[in-house]
């Protein structure tokens, strides 16, 4: 039978001495729940997984820490992923970064939001996504105050060779799935009809799905399972 | 015009690949109706809100009136939308109405009107520009706008 210590090293390449709460289980936040280590074990050895770091970007000077709510995000989304994928999502490190790249109220100057790479990133948006980029993910999200839009809760556009997404604070539990999704095998919006379309995690409207946790189809775990940053030891 | 009930749930996503379908598939209709919404005293904030940040993705000129009817009394975060659109939309209306931000007390709003001033390409605008880079007291606005300077 594999080792945990095994597990670690060889599938996600965690270094000794380990942490069984960070290196195994991929968690660095609070977020009152029983985690069973049979079947971390069972899900490092054996289910499909993507690598992510996760930043919590404050204005200079602000003295307040990591985001939260970033384990119960983490969480939720593992929830969906594992329910509907089969698949689940490695938490590789987290950073607090208290930075004047985004000036004085965290706010992103983000013009626009495609689907996939931002083919002319603003300054803001440059600076931002190079953040994190030495937490041992490919993928990095961050949580950050919200863009030039008031109303978006969160964007997975990202400069070329830098893949990530970002989450504005105090955005529902989903939303990091969400956005996560999208930049997983690029997974688009499901339309507005049927309005049984609300089920599922890639409705356009992150307040508004009718049965939680959201859903992923047959179709979408395709692609999400097709793409390149996903491994399995 | 009445707003229609699927541009009205586009305006409503909080999700930005929803607002980036409309702007892909926006009608002269709907860009009318858009500046309806802006101009109504009676539209959500959010509502109003999405509807200026696709106009000024549209850099539809004739949303200028409504959005600097509805500037007074925004706070920071939807003073920065609305001055982000006018810069987007870029004509002289829109220029005029981001230069009286360009001495407003919150530092992050004048760092987007640094942004939005690369838009207008005239001597107002690069003036202010070139005293912004110079004489404002927070280091990030100068730097905007020196980078606004080397776009414009």
């Amino acid at each position: 039978m594999t080792s945990v210590r095994d597990a670690a090293t060889d599938c996600l390449g965690a270094t000794t001495p380990l942490s069984l709460r960070r290196d195994v289980f991929g968690v660095y936040g609070d977020n009152n729940r029983t985690r069973s280590l049979r079947d971390q074990l069972d899900l490092i050895l054996n289910r499909p997984f993507v690598r992510l770091a996760l930043v919590t970007v404050r204005p200079a000077g602000s003295a307040l820490g990591q985001y939260v709510n970033l384990q119960r995000d983490l969480d939720a989304a593992n929830e969906v992923w594992q329910s509907d994928l089969g698949a689940w999502i490695y938490c590789t490190g987290v950073a607090t970064v208290a930075s004047d790249v985004l000036g004085g109220n965290g706010v992103l100057n983000q013009p626009g939001c495609p689907l996939g790479i931002q083919a002319a990133p603003t300054a803001e948006e440059d600076a931002l996504f190079d953040i994190g980029r030495g937490l041992g993910a490919d993928l990095v999200g961050y949580y950050i105050a919200g863009s030039t839009n008031p109303n978006l809760a969160g964007c997975s556009a990202y400069p070329a060779g830098r893949r990530g997404f970002w989450v504005r604070f105090n955005a529902t539990q989903w939303t990091l799935a969400h956005e996560l999704t999208h930049v997983v095998g690029l997974t688009p919006h499901v339309p507005n009809m049927p309005a049984t379309n609300s089920d599922n995690l890639m409705w356009p409207s992150t307040v508004g799905w009718t049965k939680l946790p959201p859903d992923l189809n047959a179709a979408q775990s395709v692609g999400i399972l097709n793409d390149p940053g996903i491994e399995q030891c | 015009m009445p707003l229609s009930r699927e541009l009205r749930s586009q305006l409503d996503s909080t999700c930005a690949h929803s607002i980036e379908q409309l702007i892909a598939d926006c009608s002269a209709d709907e860009r009318a109706q858009l500046v309806e919404v802006i101009a109504d005293p009676r539209a959500p904030d959010r509502r109003v809100d999405t509807a200026i940040h696709v106009v000024g993705r549209l850099a539809e000129t004739d949303s200028v009136s409504a959005i600097a009817g509805r500037l007074r009394g925004m706070d920071e975060r939807r003073l920065i939308n609305a001055i982000a659109a006018l810069g987007s939309i870029g004509n002289s209306r829109a220029e005029t109405v981001v230069l009286r931000y360009r001495r407003n007390r919150s530092a992050d709003v004048r760092r987007f009107v640094a942004g939005a001033l690369a838009g207008f390409p005239g001597p107002r605008s690069r003036q202010a520009l070139s005293d912004m880079a110079s004489d404002d007291d927070v280091d990030f606005v100068r730097e905007c706008a020196v980078q606004a300077l080397r776009r414009g």
